[in-house]
C-alpha cells in the first residue's frame, strides 16, 4: 500500500528523498501481520523498518494469572504452525522445576520425540512452500499442505485437535495413542520421501528459483551468532549446532541423525537444510516406530498428572486427585529454570519463575522469529522489494510467537 | 536437578575471575545465574566486557533479556524490578548463563544502560522491556514501543498493570474511526485463591 509519496524540489538539482513505503500489515506475502515501513531509493531498499505488534495479545501477562495446566495450551498457539513444539519445551520447564524430570516414563518420551519430528516435518512443509508461493511457485504450496494435513490427522487421532492439540503435558502425554496410528504414521512417512522429492524437483534445480534465493540475504556466521539467530539461519551460515545433539532432552540423545549445514548462508542454502532436515524428521521418525517401548504415558505421581477417567469414576483417591489437580493444580516448589528445545524454527525457550504457589510468577517467552525479523534490517540492505519477500520467507516469520499471542479460552 | 560438571566449572570460573561483588552463583538446569549483592553502574559496563572478551568463557552471544517486577514477590524488597540478560556461549552450549541484575532505581527513574554496542541483538529486546516495563535504556538508538498499540500508554508487565488493561478499542460507525474507551467487562475475572494446607510431597 502506498502511503506519503515524496515530492521532490521543482528545481533541476533536485534533492531526492528516499520513497517510503507501507508494505503491510495486509499483505499477502507479509507472514502474517507485519508492518513494514521501507525506505526505498527506486527498488533498492535503503532501510527496513518492522513495526510488530498487530497480532499481541499478551500470553505473558496472561500465563501469570493461570495455573500450570491452564497455561500449556497458550504455547500451542504460539508458532501457530508447529505446535507441539512449544508443547514440548514448556513440559520440559514445568518437569524440571517440580522435579520429576527423570520419572517421565521412557514411552512417553519417545511418543513425544515421534511428534516433535512430525511437527517439525508440518513446520518445514509449510516454510518451504508459502516461502515458494510468496516468490511464485504456486504448486508446491498445494502439494505440501496435503501433507499436512495426513500430519493433522495423526495429531487429530492421538489429541483431538487438528493443530492445537494439547498434547504434550507436564509428565508426559496426555493419552496413550490409538490402536493403528503407528502403523498409519509408518505409511506416511515411508511415502513421504517421495513427496519431498516431487516438491524438491519443482524447487531446487530450477534456474529461476536459484535466480531469487542464491546470494541474497548472506549473512555471515559471526553476525548471525551475534544477531541471536538460531537453527537453520545459524545451520546455513556453516555452524553445525543443534541442541538436539548439544544439549539433548528427551529421547534424542538415543537416537541418530545428521544435521545439515550451509556453506555461504544465504537463502538457498536455508532452503536445502530445511527440505534436508525433513528428510532427517522422517528417518528419527522411522527411527522412533522401531524403538517405540510399551509403558504408561504419564509419570505415576497423581498429584501432578491427571488419572485416567475410568478410574476417576470407581477410585476414591482418583477421584480426589482429579479434582484438587483440575481446580488447584499442583504447586511448584520456589526457583527457576531456562528450558530451551530446537524448535523447528530454531531456539524456542522458556523462562519460568516460580513463587510456590500453582501459578507461575513470571513466564518469559524467548521467540526464535523475534531475533530473525530483528535483522531483517541488516539482511535486506541493497537488496530490491522482490528480495524482502524472499528473505521473510527464509526467515520463517510467523507472528504468533513474534508478538506472543494469546486466544481467549 | 542434574548438576552438570561443566557447569560447575563455568560457575567456578565465573565466581572467581568476576572481580569482586558477585555474591553467589546459582546452578540449576538449563542455566548458570549469577547473582551479585549490589549493582553498580560503574561496573556495569566490566561485566559486560568480561562476557564478551574474556579468553575462556567470552565471545558470548546475547540470547534473551527480560525483566521480571518482584512487587508482588518479597516484602522488603531493595529493588522492584529484576532485569536478566542470557548469555550463550559457543564454549558451553549445554546451558546458559544467565545474569540477574537487580537495579535500585530511584523514586521514578527507571533507567539502565543499554548494552546494544556490545550486543546487536539487544536492540529489540530493551524496546520490548521498556514498552513492557518502562524501563529506559540509555544509549539506544531506537527505544519507541515494540508490541503493545501505536498510542498506548502504561506498561503492561508490571504487576499493579491489571489484566484486563484500562481502555478497549473499537471502531466507531459514526465517527469512521477507531475509539478507545475504558474496559467494561460484562463479567469480572474470577480469581480463585487456593491455600492448600497440605504441602505437597514430590517423589
Amino acid at each position: 500500500m502506498l502511503s506519503n509519496i515524496v515530492v521532490s524540489n521543482s528545481s533541476y538539482t533536485n534533492s531526492l528523498k528516499n520513497f517510503t513505503m507501507n508494505f503491510g500489515p495486509q499483505h499477502p506475502a507479509a507472514h502474517g501481520v507485519l508492518r513494514l515501513v521501507l525506505e526505498l531509493s527506486g527498488e533498492v531498499i535503503i532501510r527496513a523498518d518492522p513495526h510488530i505488534g498487530l497480532l499481541h495479545r499478551g500470553t505473558e501477562k496472561l500465563i501469570e494469572h493461570k495455573n500450570y495446566t491452564q497455561a500449556l495450551p497458550y504455547f500451542d498457539r504460539l508458532d501457530y504452525v508447529s505446535m507441539m513444539a512449544q508443547e514440548h519445551c514448556y513440559s520440559l520447564a514445568v518437569e524440571s522445576l517440580l522435579g520429576i524430570k527423570s520419572l517421565v516414563p521412557i514411552r512417553a518420551q519417545f511418543i513425544r520425540v515421534l511428534f516433535a519430528e512430525l511437527t517439525r516435518v508440518l513446520n518445514h512443509l509449510l516454510a518451504i512452500t508459502t516461502h515458494a508461493l510468496d516468490v511464485g511457485a504456486l504448486t508446491p504450496f498445494l502439494w505440501a499442505f496435503e501433507e499436512r494435513e495426513r500430519i493433522m490427522e495423526f495429531y487429530e487421532r492421538v489429541s483431538g485437535a487438528r493443530m492445537h492439540a494439547a498434547y504434550f503435558r507436564p509428565g508426559g502425554v496426555s493419552q496413550d495413542l490409538p490402536i493403528g496410528i503407528l502403523e498409519d504414521i509408518y505409511v506416511f512417512t515411508n511415502n513421504f520421501f517421495a513427496r519431498i522429492l516431487e516438491i524438491e524437483e519443482l524447487l531446487t534445480n530450477n534456474r529461476i528459483w536459484k535466480q531469487r534465493l542464491v546470494n541474497i540475504g548472506v549473512i555471515s556466521l559471526s553476525d548471525a551468532l551475534d544477531f541471536g539467530f538460531s537453527g537453520v539461519m545459524l545451520r546455513g551460515s556453516g555452524l553445525a549446532f543443534d541442541i538436539r545433539r548439544f544439549a539433548p532432552y528427551d529421547v534424542y540423545s538415543q537416537l541418530s541423525f545428521s544435521v545439515p549445514v550451509g556453506q555461504t548462508g544465504d537463502c538457498y542454502d536455508r532452503y536445502l537444510i530445511r527440505i534436508e532436515e525433513m528428510r532427517q524428521s522422517s528417518k528419527l521418525i522411522l527411527e522412533c516406530l522401531n524403538k517405540m517401548p510399551l509403558g504408561s504415558v504419564k509419570i505415576d505421581d497423581k498429584k501432578t498428572s491427571a488419572p485416567s477417567r475410568n478410574i476417576m469414576k470407581f477410585s476414591m483417591e482418583s477421584l480426589i486427585h482429579h479434582f484438587k489437580f483440575y481446580t488447584e493444580n499442583y504447586n511448584t516448589p520456589r526457583g527457576e529454570i531456562y528450558c530451551f528445545i530446537e524448535a523447528p524454527k530454531g531456539e524456542f525457550a522458556v523462562f519460568l519463575k516460580s513463587d510456590g504457589t500453582n501459578k507461575p510468577y513470571r513466564c518469559r517467552i524467548r521467540a526464535p522469529g523475534f531475533f530473525h525479523l530483528q535483522a531483517l534490517d541488516y539482511m535486506s540492505k541493497n537488496h530490491m522489494i522482490s528480495d524482502i519477500v524472499t528473505i521473510i520467507g527464509t526467515q520463517d516469520i510467523v507472528f504468533g510467537e513474534i508478538d506472543r499471542l494469546f486466544e481467549l479460552f | 536437578m542434574e548438576l552438570d560438571f561443566k557447569q560447575i566449572f563455568v560457575s567456578n570460573y565465573l565466581v572467581s575471575s568476576i572481580p569482586q561483588r558477585c555474591s553467589s552463583v546459582f546452578i540449576t538446569a538449563g542455566f548458570v545465574k549469577l547473582n551479585f549483592s549490589d549493582f553498580f553502574i560503574d561496573r556495569f559496563e566490566l561485566y559486560l566486557l568480561f562476557f564478551k572478551l574474556d579468553f575462556q568463557i567470552g565471545n558470548s552471544v546475547l540470547f534473551d533479556l527480560w525483566a521480571t517486577d518482584l512487587s508482588l514477590l518479597f516484602r522488603n524488597f531493595k529493588s522492584r524490578f529484576a532485569v536478566t540478560y542470557l548469555f550463550f556461549n559457543l564454549y558451553y552450549p549445554y546451558f546458559r548463563v544467565a545474569w540477574n541484575v537487580l537495579p535500585r532505581f530511584s523514586r521514578a527513574c527507571f533507567l539502565l544502560p543499554t548494552v546494544v554496542n556490545y550486543y546487536w541483538s539487544a536492540g529489540w529486546l530493551e524496546r520490548e522491556i521498556f514498552d513492557l516495563f518502562g524501563i529506559k535504556f540509555s544509549g539506544n538508538p531506537d527505544l519507541r514501543r515494540l508490541l503493545t498499540d501505536y498510542g498506548f500508554s502504561g506498561y503492561p508487565l508490571r504487576k499493579d498493570f491489571p489484566l484486563t488493561g484500562y481502555t478497549q478499542v473499537r471502531y466507531d460507525d459514526e465517527l469512521k474511526t477507531v475509539v478507545s474507551e475504558p474496559v467494561s467487562l460484562t463479567q469480572g475475572y474470577r480469581y480463585f485463591e487456593f491455600f492448600s494446607p497440605w504441602k505437597l510431597i514430590f517423589l
